[in-house]
Formats: structure tokens, sequence, C-alpha cells
């Protein structure tokens, strides 16, 4: 009867493979078991009707979580999508904003070509936005199936459903809280670092302003060695951006997230000094315009330049040790607070 | 008028809804099937709809309340159901839960018509 087999299609649709043949199979039966003997497709209809809308049913049956992100996190997605994807327009247009003052089109050149430009520009802008966005949301997506550890529960930083009063937050404490501003300002870095990097490598250097007025850049990064660290570089932001969110809804340091910005800044730190240690990285015309411009000799910046080297490996390596025991000692405080 | 209507209506479906478990629960000693138990519940004046019944089935089987097994003997493959060791367990202590829960709520109602 195909009105039967229409309705139970219907119902067992959208379920899982691995469900889809038993429910058919129980469902059909069922439905057999209500019809008398020799019935009519007026009995059939009857049945089904009297059975109700197979949608409604396909949704009892349905075993999987229906939505991305549930009711305890959506206003905090809301809030931190229009802030990530402020800051990502932001920078991203002053970027492209920055371009233009470094290389105006030049004088009397044809308008459309303006058009142009500033078409692309918005594109530029338009594509950063919705990669934020796009990320922001896998991250919520995430949080929300519980791969962080974290409950879908208002304190996300309880792992299991029993919670005691001890668990209750103490109200705001400079020391212990984990500062949205200082959260904020060190996304806005981190974009801004990145976006530079990946788009415009070029602008890292120093700035001559020639007679005409347009500016000569002479540019610290290899930008070809600089292309086998991108890779790297995308991996570790997406991870600080999965540390934003983190820390922006947990508030308070616990013991997990500890670990993963611990081991999070220590890669960060490795790639850093592998970056500052590959002299292939670095362009050389640009120390022979650092010793023209100072008068000095090539051999002597480049001596200057090894200390400087020392000077930013030693600085890592102290304040990834410094930040990964501060914030170890403000998870330790925060437990305190609770036994 | 209408509703109020609509609220008692949708009240009663909640108030239902939450009996639903220990009712199919209290008829799965011995093995039904899903038309079977519609009817033997039709009977008993404790009707319930066959859309919900289906998958409330499963879903007890899933949580391991419920076991299952085909029967192809008979000209119509069916599949019945039956109370787990787990299940029995768990009814016994819905049941009591459910005895004390009226008992109280029905002592509260009187006192009112007092």
């Amino acid at each position: 009867m195909e009105l039967i087999d229409r309705y139970v299609y219907a119902v067992t649709e959208q379920l899982p493979e691995d469900m889809k043949e038993d429910v058919s199979k129980e469902l059909r039966s069922n439905i057999e078991d209500m019809l008398p003997e020799d019935y009519t497709v007026e009995d059939v209809k009857a049945a089904l009707e009297q059975l109700g809308n197979p949608w409604k049913i396909a949704e009892e049956y349905q075993p999987k979580q229906r939505y991305l992100i549930g009711p305890a996190l959506y206003s905090q997605y809301i809030k931190l999508l229009k802030l990530v994807l402020g800051i990502v327009m932001t920078i991203v247009a002053a970027i492209t904003a920055f371009d233009w003052v470094i290389t105006p089109p030049s004088e009397g050149a044809d308008p459309s070509s303006f058009a142009e430009m500033l078409v692309e520009a918005i594109a530029t802008v338009a594509n950063g936005g919705l990669q934020a966005a796009l990320w922001v949301t896998l991250i919520f997506v995430a949080i929300e199936r519980g791969w962080f550890g974290i409950t879908r529960t208002k304190g996300l930083a309880i792992t299991d459903d029993s919670w005691s009063v001890k668990d209750l937050p103490s109200l705001p404490v400079q020391s212990t809280k984990i500062s949205r501003t200082g959260t904020v300002i060190a996304m806005i870095a981190a974009l801004l670092g990145t976006a530079i990097i990946y788009f415009r490598p070029e602008l890292i250097g120093f700035y001559v302003r020639g007679d005409n007025g347009v500016y000569t850049i002479y540019s610290l990064l290899e930008a070809k060695r600089l292309q086998l660290y991108i890779p790297f570089i995308l991996v570790l932001v997406l991870i600080q951006m999965i540390l934003f969110v983190w820390k922006y809804i947990v508030q308070y340091w616990n013991t997990r997230l500890w670990t993963v910005y611990t081991l999070a800044s220590v890669l960060i730190g490795i790639l850093l000094i592998v970056m500052v240690n590959d002299t292939a990285l670095f362009q050389e015309s640009f120390f022979i315009e650092v010793a023209q411009l100072f008068d000095a000799s090539l051999s002597s910046v480049l001596k200057q330049r090894e200390m400087i080297e020392r000077v930013i490996v030693v600085s890592i390596v102290i304040i990834t040790l410094w930040d990964a025991v501060d914030s170890y000692m403000k998870t330790r405080k925060v437990k305190q607070k609770k036994s | 008028m209408d509703s109020t209507e609509e609220l008692i209506n949708s009240l009663m479906v909640e108030l239902k809804r939450g009996t639903l478990v220990l009712l199919v629960l209290s008829q799965l000693h011995q093995p039904e099937y899903g038309y079977s138990l519609i009817q033997k519940l039709e009977e008993k004046n404790a009707p319930i709809e066959a859309g919900t019944l289906y998958p409330l089935l499963r879903r007890l089987e899933k949580q391991q309340l419920l076991k299952s097994e085909w029967d192809t003997t008979e000209s119509r493959p069916r599949k019945f159901y039956m109370l787990s060791e787990q299940g029995k367990e768990v009814y016994a202590k819905l049941k009591s839960e459910w005895q004390t829960l009226s008992q109280q709520l029905a002592a509260i109602l009187m006192e009112e018509n007092v």
C-alpha cells in the first residue's frame, strides 16, 4: 500500500541510518495491526490520520541534539559574535586604509580604478567578517557539545551536574577574575598581528619618505620564507581564539583552561624563537638600509642584530614562564576559595 | 473562555506526560508489541496516542529499561517489548514514589474541601 510506504518514509527520512530500518519495520507492523483484514484505502487513511502528524512522530524518534547553540550559551554567543566581528572588520579595514595612505592611488588615475579598489576593499572587509563569524560559531558549537569539558549550564566551570554551594562564584575579586578588558585587548593584538603578517607582511619594516611624498618601505620579513610559518601561525591563532572565547565565558581560571593556555603559550614561544633564529626569514636589504641610516657598517649592525635576537629569546622564555606561573597561582587561588 | 480551555488542555497534557513512563512500564511485565499495548491501555481507560507510544518504547529500550525481541513466527513480524531487570527495579521505585506523591497531593487537595 503506497500510502503506508509514504507515511513510513515521512517518519524515518531524517533518522540516523542505524535505526531507520528497524523503526520502519516496527512502524509498518504497528500500522498494519491497526487495520482490519481486507482493508480498503479508506481504512488506511483513517488509521494514518489517527496515528497523527508523521513529522511530529519523527521528532519524537530523533535521538540527536537538534540545535547548534543552546539557550545557555546563546546570549554570550551573540555578544562575542558582535565583538569579534567588530574587531576583525575594523582591523581589516584599518590595514586596507593604511595601504592607501602608503601607496595612494596615483593622481589623475582613472576614477573607475578607484571604484574598483573601493569594491575590493569592501569585499576584503566582508570576507574577514565572514571568516570571523564562521570560527566564532564553530568554537561555540564545540563548547555546546562539551568538547572543552564545560557544561551547558550557567556554571560553565563546573564539569559535572553535581554542584554544591561552594561552587557558587565568589563575588568579583580582581585578583582571580580573568579581566574581560584584558582578554579583548589581547584578542585585538593577536588578530591585528596575524592580519598584518597574513595579508601585508611587507608593511613591517621602516618607512622612508621620498621627496615626492611617497613612502618607500624597507621590509623586515622575507615573504617567501614567511609562507613556511603561516600554517603554524594560523593554527596557533585559532587556538588563541578558542582560549579567548573560553576565558571570556568562564571568567575564572580552572585547571583545564590553565593547561591548554600554558601549552598554547609554550608553543607560541617556541615558534617565535624558531622564527627569530631563522636568518633566511629576514631581508638583507633591511639591515643594509639600517646600516646606511645610522652610518654604521653592515657587520656592526649584524652583530647588534645577534644581540637583539638573544634579548628577544630570553624575554620570550621569561614572559612565557612568568605568564604560566602567574596564571597557575590564580588557578590555585580560585580553587582555594571554593574549598 | 477559549484561552482558558487551551491552557487547561496544555496543562493536562503536561500532567499526563509525567505519568506516561510509569503507565507504560506497569504494563510490560509480560511482552507486548506496540499495537497490543495501545489496546490494552485503551481497555483500561488510559488511552495513549500511538505517535507518542512508539517512540517512547524505543527511548525506554535505549535507556535499558526495556528489552525487545522480534517475533517472526507469525504472518507479520512484531517487535515485542518487556521490562529488563533494571526496568523492574526502576519501575518498583517509581511506583512507590508515585504512591507517596499522590497520597500527599490527595491530602493537600482534601484540606481545601473542608
